[in-house]
């Protein structure tokens, strides 16, 4: 694999997106993420981030425009708001599904997610049905099983609702051994303070397209901040 | 590790657990043995009987016909594609397109099966009329049940292929259009079933050939995640809303922003007694919700459709056979909806709220009416007849409502009506 198509492991160039052919939902979304690289999706309620997260998964039925998976594997692993799963499956049968659907062996994946699960304090409840659990515990799950996949691209909505402090931390400090990996991440998020610390870049989006975009420094230039101004005052300012 | 055959054969091994817990929970062994066995009973020795001798009133029904409108209807609400996709298959599956190509061919399979199950008891049951009444021979009953499943196979995949290409207006426009073309297209082959008819044969290569490609295309084409979600959704939660319905809230099937009909919450009639208003409502409430809509128009061209193949002499006699049906399901209708919280909030005067359900229907169904007059017409007399018949069926129609409020069995029904 060359240098160039290493260079991103997400590139999308959405020219329009939506429910329904003749209406638009988001518009001239343009984004790019390279391996390494933590980008903050940022943008008010019903601004378009979770239809620019679905046209990037694909689940959107009118596209103009394009996506595409770089990296490795070419694989992404998608961390939902609300957690989703199946209520028929127990724990470490999500992960043994997981693990089947992406070709990972019974032993790769045994060791693994062992690991993860302790990481994550969940060993005690690797056999219970995930319905059983808080809903701190069932994002917790959402994390492993983005985590055992180890993707070229994170797509993650909203990480930080529901985790208490120290999952939080679980999780950063997680992600960060991810971004050392040569992955990425798109993190979509409210937690502005949060995503101000840990993300490279930023995308803001508002009534469905970009209104600013690049690294803090820029987004302040965008938004017409001063210098010294915090990633929530831009938010303000553009949104 | 599991396979993608594994995980289809688990969900749906699951799906049957699902339904037989839900179906266990109404047929218990008291509804078995006081209503199941004497029913099997007593229809098992009519049944019998029927075949031993064809009564009398059974010589004048047009069998092929009463049946192709059962199993269309049937076709047309009664079935659907099954893939068994799980909101939670977002996660990883989504993007692993053997794994999603697997499930869909399977849950082909599975449908396809499950279609042929469904469309046996129809046939089961109308088998010793069109035997002794139609002269059917065996031959010509396995061609038309050949041609029934093939046709419920096409119109399922094509409604499902639909659901994920449009939505709101346009996919209800699409699927009227599928099932006015569909009805045309599988009852006249089938009152054609004669064994000189080539048009028979004709019509299930054609529907043969056309399932063949409908089943090329869905394969080929990406899966529609969300839309396919939402379907199976439903299908899982088909038998506890049937079990359940009167129980169950009822759920808008789309959202809107504003509703299609009456888009400025203006007033259908001019007076404003309660009795006119709960009618209003009644009758707006029915068009919005567009499953009875819907249910209520696949009526309508059904029944039409057979008004045009029987003979002419026969269709203003169908036209009444038609109220028996449709009557007492807009009766259910009316039932529900007027037991929903929110209008079963308000003490109703028994008057006022039989005042309603009589206004309501007879502007719901004038619709139907006028259509199958001017169709009867028609037919017996020639353009000419179209505007007389349309004016006399009306009229009677009309007369038929003013005088049940004066009948005391209905006027006892008022009292039932109310919630006071």
């Amino acid at each position: 694999m060359g240098d160039k198509e290493n260079a991103y492991v997400l590139q999308a160039a959405i020219a329009k997106a939506g429910y329904e052919a003749e209406k638009a939902t988001i518009r001239d979304i343009h984004l790019k993420v390279a391996p390494g690289e933590l980008v903050g999706l940022i943008g008010p309620n019903g601004a378009g981030k979770s239809t620019t997260v679905k046209t990037i998964m694909g689940l959107m039925p009118n596209v103009t425009g394009k996506v595409e998976i770089g990296g490795r594997h070419k694989r992404y692993a998608y961390v939902p708001e609300q957690p989703v799963y199946y209520e028929y499956f127990t724990l470490w049968e999500h992960l043994r599904l997981a693990a089947s659907v992406f070709g990972i062996t019974e032993a790769q994946f045994a060791s693994k997610a062992e690991r993860l699960l302790e990481q994550f304090r969940l060993t005690e409840e690797k056999h219970h049905y995930p319905m059983s659990f808080s809903k701190g515990m069932q994002q917790k799950l959402m994390l492993i099983i983005a985590f055992l996949l180890e993707p070229d691209i994170y797509i993650v909505d909203e990480p930080f609702v529901g985790l208490d402090p120290r999952a939080t931390s679980d999780f950063l400090s997680l992600l960060q051994g991810e971004l050392d990996r040569g992955a990425g991440v798109l993190m979509s998020t409210h937690v502005l303070d949060t995503a101000e610390r840990i993300c490279r870049s930023f995308v803001l989006i508002n009534q469905g397209s970009i209104v600013a975009q690049g690294s803090l420094d820029q987004v302040r230039r965008d938004a017409g901040c001063a210098e010294d101004a915090t990633l929530s005052q831009c938010f303000l300012a553009l949104t | 590790m599991m396979t993608p055959s594994g995980l289809f054969f688990f969900r749906l091994k699951r799906n049957i657990k699902e339904q037989a817990k839900a179906w266990s929970s109404v047929l218990d062994w008291t509804v078995l043995l006081y209503i199941l066995v004497p029913a099997i009973l007593v229809f098992g020795g009519l049944y019998r009987e029927i075949w031993l001798e064809t009564p009398k009133w059974a010589a004048g029904v047009p069998w092929f016909l009463l049946l192709s409108i059962v199993l269309f209807l049937i076709m047309a609400f009664g079935v659907r594609i099954r893939i068994f996709v799980d909101e939670a298959d977002r996660l990883f599956l989504l993007q692993q397109s053997r794994w999603l190509k697997q499930l869909k061919r399977y849950g082909m399979i599975y449908s396809f099966l499950m279609q042929a199950l469904v469309l046996v008891p129809p046939f089961l049951v109308a088998l010793p009329f069109l035997v002794g009444v139609e002269q059917a021979k065996l031959k010509e009953i396995g061609a038309a049940y050949l041609y029934s499943l093939l046709f419920a196979m096409l119109m399922s995949m094509t409604i499902h292929m639909l659901a994920g290409m449009f939505r709101k207006w346009r996919l209800i426009v699409m699927e009227a259009i599928v099932l006015l073309i569909g009805a045309a297209a599988y009852v006249y082959p089938i009152l054609t079933l004669k064994p000189e008819a080539s048009i028979f044969g004709e019509a299930l290569a054609g529907a043969a050939v056309l399932l063949i490609i409908v089943v090329i295309v869905y394969l080929r084409r990406p899966i529609q995640f969300e839309t396919e979600v939402k379907n199976e959704r439903s299908a899982r939660l088909s038998s506890t809303e049937l079990l359940m319905s009167q129980v169950i809230e009822r759920k808008p099937v789309m959202k809107l922003k504003k509703p299609l009909f009456m888009r400025r919450s203006g007033r259908l009639f001019k007076k404003s007694d309660t009795g006119t208003i709960i009618a209003e409502l009644r009758i707006i409430a029915f068009i919005r919700s567009l499953s009875t809509l819907r249910i209520g128009l696949g009526f309508l061209s059904v029944t039409t459709g057979a008004l045009i193949a029987v003979p002419a002499s026969a269709g203003f006699a169908l036209i009444g056979g038609f109220l028996f049906l449709i009557v007492p399901w807009l009766r259910a209708q009316w039932e529900q909806w007027r037991n929903e919280e929110f209008v079963g909030q308000f003490p109703w005067n028994t008057a006022d709220m039989f005042a309603g359900l009589r206004i309501s229907r007879f502007w719901l169904l004038l619709p139907n009416m006028m259509i199958w007059s001017a169709v009867a017409g028609f037919r017996l007399l020639g353009l000419w007849a179209v505007l007389p018949s349309m004016v006399a069926c009306v009229l009677i129609w009309r007369v038929a409502h003013t005088r049940e409020w004066r009948r005391p069995a209905l006027k006892a029904e008022a009292s039932n009506a109310g919630r006071d």
